[in-house]
């Protein structure tokens, strides 16, 4: 008869990062995924898509600048925040993101004010410098919103962060989230920024297209990660047990999968399918709404769920 | 590098700067004085140790590498307990007891007073014989001894009837006198019950990890695999009670397949012949029906036992197996005596060894007279034919005190150091008896459960504010003198107790015996060994007199022989050879929720008194050691999982704990560690955690040694 | 000891007794508050009555010649001496507490009262005297092995060269000093 071990405890006490980290993440995606949007807005058609890509740039500096202050006020010595910006750790991803964030922050200022209706930099000739800093812009925000999920990912000791889906899932869900909050937006500002008569309209079956597009990568996303850590380490299997099955079950499975993934799926599919031309903002505002809890949840799950297990080491 | 792990520490740190981590060392560099004393974490070992001040602050302990019980290791308490000079609930001044309950504080003046006006009252009415005293055996009992024989009274008791006098009795009959074991030089180790990794002695799992890096070979018997079972080689689990069988079976073949030191048995034993015929009725084939060791395992066990003569040894025992604890103790302990020497290891490298005892200066030689032993039997029987004969003079009958008072033969006490209200079988038993007392005083630094029935609770000075007497403890192979010494200022007003008694003894017309001072008393001690009290107070430790050597020594028994049929014991109506005896109880085999309930120390808690360190009760809950054991399959028999909450009952009580499911331990026990449950309202850290054994025993008295018999309690656990 | 002293533990999980001395003792050595660990024992069970064991196996910062504690930290607080010993400028810790989530070993822990992460230093402050960890002086058993494996005439050294050991986690690329007899 082998030894087999009796005891195996995945469940850990301790919750290190809380809700704080969470917003933090979450609100770096909104930003990084608006400002991604309006960017590509920009890049493909600015006058026909003009309330998107103003909509982005009003939204990108902002939900970053609030998870900012959820972050520092995580630190156990938020007094000493400004230490990670007297010094540039190129192995710590921590480090590095605090950089780029700060570079985006300055950036994304920058864009909203050049997106304003009047000219207040004296910018809007200079096109090769309103080019630069759109590209700054995308490139920044497309490293701000892999940073959130990078920041888990490379994390040995935690089995259900260390799988190279988590950066593409909080990616794929940045984006995700950035749309939503435009689209949250413009149901609110009716009419949108547009000149011409169907501004509105044109704007939203972009939205509805794109994440169409990006809720179908985002399951494809779920169901890899689900399979490879259902597949992998006796670590990863009892950890994605937590999240699955575990305390945290009704959290991902109705939370994310159900109201983050397949209604907005669903109503996307609608609209794309039923052919609805016109913007109707009660199902935007639905859809983009549970998109934006389920990107929230999605967050909040990994990462408590992740502090909770760890890797068994023998 | 160093090579010594043991000493290292201890002699590269003589007392100057310090640092305590890279960090802090950077910045701070504390000056520390370093100051060795003895530990008092516990009692039984009380090792040598350095106290670390730091600004004032006791700081930290190390070993004093040349103590033989420690040898420059420490314990998880001796760690701890040197905090608890801090500890809030410490007793500040003496203390009345009001009429409400109460307790106010009082000059040691008044204290003293009331006590020897109320004493000699009673003493006057009853006499001096209806007094007792009542000590963990420390350092300061034979300040207890002459206190209490001054006033004519013989009743000096210990916790042993609670702990060991089954060994003693045992091994005294056997061969005069309780012998150490050679560890560190063994061949092949047999622990039954014993298991010194959780009932703590340093010295001994330092020896048997010694041994076994040497090769030997470790066999732990016991119901429970235990913390020393984590090192054996074999663990057999045995039957709760029946080590006896197991024992009988094994002389049964060291004896039929001629494996004994026939020289030895020949030359230093009597009784071998009545052995030989009474043990073939012992063979394993008998014995694994009772003990539940396959009889192959016993053949294997005793050859090898045998063959590694006389390098081989069963272990002598403590509390666990057969200190106090079935009816057959007795019995057991003897059989552990005689399978021990049948194979001659008595006095040999390897094998038991008398251990070395220097006799220690007298008061006598500084012109303080001895006040005479009173010739009077002692109130609880001990050592008196016809009542409890083999029992120890010395030890007393703990437990006998609630029935003495209750009978009205006891009327006043002195407590010191000692809570038998918590660690004496049926509280309420014991309360009641407590209660009737006319008299109680309890000396001690915290209030416990008896210190809380008293009518006068007088604060002695923690071990660290205070210098004992020079003491012996640290003799075995070779013979030390260690002392308790003062390492910081009492925080209190609190007094040493030579101070104490002192003050007692002048209202009570003794004083004459006490009139000396601490300082005076050591220094007579240490006259014999040409040793100055300061010598030994830099030192913490010094070596006397030549080390134990190799060789038959006569016994102190009646015919200077070990004796494996002893005449003595027949003649007070004992068996007088080791006889298969059952138990007093047995748990219901038709009841699923019926078990037998043991008990057993974890390394990080002492008796009833360090439940109340907070950083001990911290590890207590943080590694959830606070839980009763039982067997996996039995606890899913009755639908408890691990960490569920059960409810314990026997005839004399009911608890609730949660409880560990474990395969390491036999199916018909459970296993409650023992140090818990503490009920007095003044231990704050430790009030209400858990729950303690002594709520299901009744109580009882071994009708030889009148000891509790500490595991014959049925109890029926029960999902809450 | 050597001119370079590169530190490391041998830790015989098969003596270990579960005690908790050296809990205790690194406990007042560094003068922890209650709460606060740098070491711990883990307890694991084998096997079915009556065929059964436990193995404790003592646990603390593995002092990791690739420690992911160090590469996490963003403010260049954690890191690694050139005597092998991993250690905390509690000064630059912000207490962002990235570096716990990084250990596998759960070795480090934030300190109440002022906020920054503390763990087990190998006492340093006492090493070069010729003095041992707190951990390693108490042990019992003398489960632990404490010295400088650049020392060919060390114990460690000799002790390393003699029984097998395995490194903890050694599959997480982590490389740690402490090296264990697990029997």
């Amino acid at each position: 008869m082998g030894n087999h071990q009796i005891k195996r405890t995945q469940t850990l006490r301790e919750i290190y990062w809380n809700y704080l980290i969470t917003f933090y993440l979450f609100s770096a995606g909104i930003s990084a995924g608006a400002m991604i949007v309006s960017i590509a807005a920009d890049f493909i058609n600015p006058a026909k898509y003009v309330s998107v890509v103003r909509a982005g740039a009003y939204i990108a500096p902002f939900p970053i600048m609030a998870g900012m202050v959820g972050l520092v006020f995580d630190l156990e010595r938020p007094w000493l925040f400004w230490l990670l910006l007297t010094t540039f750790q190129y192995k710590s991803i921590m480090s590095v993101g605090a950089w780029i964030i700060s570079l985006f922050s300055g950036v994304s200022i920058v864009y909203f004010i050049i997106n304003l209706p009047k000219d207040y930099l004296k910018l809007k000739s200079k096109t090769g410098t309103v080019n630069t800093i759109k590209l700054s812009g995308f490139v920044l925000s497309t490293c701000v919103a892999l940073y959130t999920g990078l920041l888990l990912s490379t994390l040995t000791a935690r089995p259900l962060w260390n799988t190279p889906m988590i950066p593409v899932l909080l990616f794929i869900s940045a984006i995700i989230d950035g749309l939503a909050a435009i689209s949250l937006v413009l149901c609110l500002k009716r009419g949108g920024w547009g000149g011409a008569p169907n501004e509105t309209d044109f704007s939203h079956s972009f939205i509805t297209k794109v994440d169409f597009t990006l809720l179908y990568f985002l399951s494809l996303a779920t169901a890899i990660f689900l399979i490879g850590m259902g597949r992998s380490t006796e670590s990863a299997v009892s950890a994605l047990a937590v999240v699955t099955g575990g305390g945290f079950s009704v959290s991902f499975w109705i939370g994310f999968v159900a109201a983050g993934i397949v209604i907005p799926f669903i109503a996307a599919a609608y609209e794309l399918f039923a052919k609805v031309k016109t913007h109707k903002p009660w199902l935007s505002f639905i859809s983009a709404t549970l998109a934006l809890l389920g990107g929230y949840i999605v967050r909040s799950v990994i990462i408590d769920a992740g502090q909770l297990t760890k890797t068994i080491l023998y | 590098m160093r090579a010594a792990a043991g000493s290292a520490l201890a002699s590269g740190l003589a007392a100057g700067t310090l640092s305590c981590s890279t960090e802090r060392a950077a910045g701070v560099r504390p000056d520390a004085s370093k100051i060795p004393t003895q530990c008092q974490g516990c009692g039984a070992n009380r090792c040598g140790i350095y106290v670390y001040v730091k600004n004032g602050r006791v700081w930290k302990a190390d070993g004093n590498p040349k103590t033989y019980n420690n040898a420059g290791t420490v314990c998880p308490r001796g760690h701890a307990y040197i905090q608890d000079i801090y500890n809030p609930d410490r007793i500040k001044q003496p203390l009345k007891r009001t009429d409400k309950g109460t307790y106010e504080p009082i000059t040691w003046e008044q204290a003293f007073e009331e006590i020897s006006t109320k004493l000699n009252l009673l003493i006057m009415d009853d006499g001096p014989q209806s007094v007792f005293w009542i000590q963990y055996p420390m350092a300061n009992m034979p300040l207890a001894f002459r206190f209490m024989h001054a006033l004519g009274s013989p009743n000096t008791i210990t916790h042993g009837a609670t702990c060991f006098t089954a060994r003693n009795a045992a091994f005294n009959a056997t061969c005069g006198g309780l012998p150490d074991n050679d560890l560190k030089n063994s061949r092949y180790i047999i622990m039954v019950g014993r298991n010194p990794a959780g009932g703590v002695k340093l010295q001994q799992i330092r020896d048997i990890a010694e041994a076994k890096r040497k090769g030997a070979r470790l066999v732990v018997l016991d119901p429970r695999h235990s913390e020393t079972a984590v090192m054996a080689d074999d663990w057999l689990a045995v039957r709760p009670a029946s080590d006896l069988a197991f024992l009988l079976a094994m002389i049964n073949v060291i004896i039929e397949e001629g494996l004994y030191d026939h020289k030895f048995v020949e030359e230093h034993t009597i009784g071998f012949d009545s052995l030989r015929d009474e043990i073939v009725t012992y063979p394993p084939e008998w014995a694994e029906k009772i003990c539940d060791i396959p009889k192959e395992t016993i053949y294997r066990i005793a050859r090898e036992f045998a063959f590694n003569k006389p390098r081989a040894l069963i272990h002598r025992g403590y509390h666990g197996g057969y200190g106090a604890g079935y009816l057959n103790s007795f019995q057991t302990a003897r059989a552990v005596a005689i399978a021990n020497f049948l194979i001659g290891n008595y006095e040999r490298v390897g094998g038991l060894f008398m251990p070395l005892k220097p006799t220690l200066g007298e008061l006598e030689k500084g012109g303080h007279p001895a006040p005479a032993i009173p010739d009077v039997e002692k109130a609880d029987g001990a050592g008196v034919p016809g009542r409890y004969p083999t029992a120890s003079y010395s030890d007393g009958i703990a437990h006998a005190v609630p029935e003495l008072a209750l009978a009205g033969k006891l009327k006043a006490g002195f407590v010191y150091h000692m809570n038998p209200v918590r660690t004496n079988p049926n509280p309420a038993r014991v309360i009641a008896g407590y209660k009737k007392l006319e008299l109680l005083v309890t000396i001690d630094c915290v209030m416990s459960e008896t210190a809380a029935l008293s009518h006068y609770v007088l604060p002695e000075s923690f071990f660290l504010e205070r210098d004992d007497h020079v003491d012996t403890v640290h003799s075995g192979p070779v013979a030390q003198l260690t002392m308790v010494q003062q390492v910081v200022k009492p925080m209190y007003d609190t007094k040493p107790l030579l101070e104490i008694i002192t003050g007692l003894s002048r209202g009570l017309g003794i004083g004459k015996y006490f009139n000396f001072t601490m300082d005076e008393l050591n220094d007579l001690r240490l006259r014999p060994f040409g040793v100055t009290l300061d010598e030994l107070k830099k030192g913490g430790v010094i070596e006397v007199g030549p080390r134990w050597e190799e060789g038959f020594k006569p016994c102190k028994t009646p015919s200077g022989k070990i004796e494996f049929y002893s005449s003595q014991l027949e003649a007070w109506g004992l068996d007088p050879m080791p006889r298969w005896q059952e138990p007093l109880v047995a748990p219901d085999s038709s009841d699923k929720n019926s078990f037998r309930l043991l008990h057993g120390k974890q390394a990080i808690h002492t008796h009833s008194m360090t439940a109340n360190v907070p950083y001990l009760m911290e590890l207590s809950s943080r590694y959830d050691m606070i839980r009763l054991w039982i067997n996996r399959k039995r606890a899913e028999a009755i639908g408890l999982k691990d960490g569920d909450t059960a409810v314990v009952e026997s005839d004399i009580g009911k608890g609730t704990v949660r409880v560990r499911l474990t395969d390491g331990l036999h199916p018909s026990a459970v296993w409650m560690p023992s140090g818990y449950g503490i009920f007095s309202k003044y231990l704050t850290t430790a009030y209400g955690k858990g729950i303690n054994y002594n709520d299901f025993l009744d109580t009882y008295f071994d009708p030889a040694v009148g000891h509790i018999m500490s595991n014959e309690i049925i109890v029926r656990v029960a999902k809450a | 000891m050597s001119a370079n002293p590169k530190w490391a533990m041998i830790i015989d999980t098969t003596r270990c007794v579960g005690c908790l001395a050296c809990v205790a003792a690194c406990h007042n050595q560094n003068e922890l508050p209650m709460t606060e660990y740098f070491n711990r024992i883990e307890e694991q069970e084998f096997g079915h009555f009556p065929n059964y064991n436990r193995r404790f196996t003592p646990m603390q910062c593995q002092h990791c010649d690739n420690p992911p504690c160090v590469g996490v930290c963003p403010t260049g607080a954690s890191y690694k001496r050139d005597d092998g010993i991993v250690a905390v400028d509690i000064k630059k810790c912000i207490g962002c507490k990235y570096c716990i989530l990084s250990c596998p070993y759960n070795a480090r822990v934030v300190n109440d009262e002022h906020g920054y992460v503390h763990k087990c230093s190998f006492c340093a402050g006492l090493l070069g005297k010729d003095d041992l960890p707190a951990c390693v002086g108490t042990c019992p058993t003398g489960v632990r092995v404490f010295g400088d494996l650049n020392d060919p005439n060390s114990e460690i050294s000799k002790l390393a060269a003699t029984k097998k050991t395995v490194q903890i986690g050694k599959d997480l690329n982590t490389r740690p000093s402490i090296y264990y007899i697990i029997g």
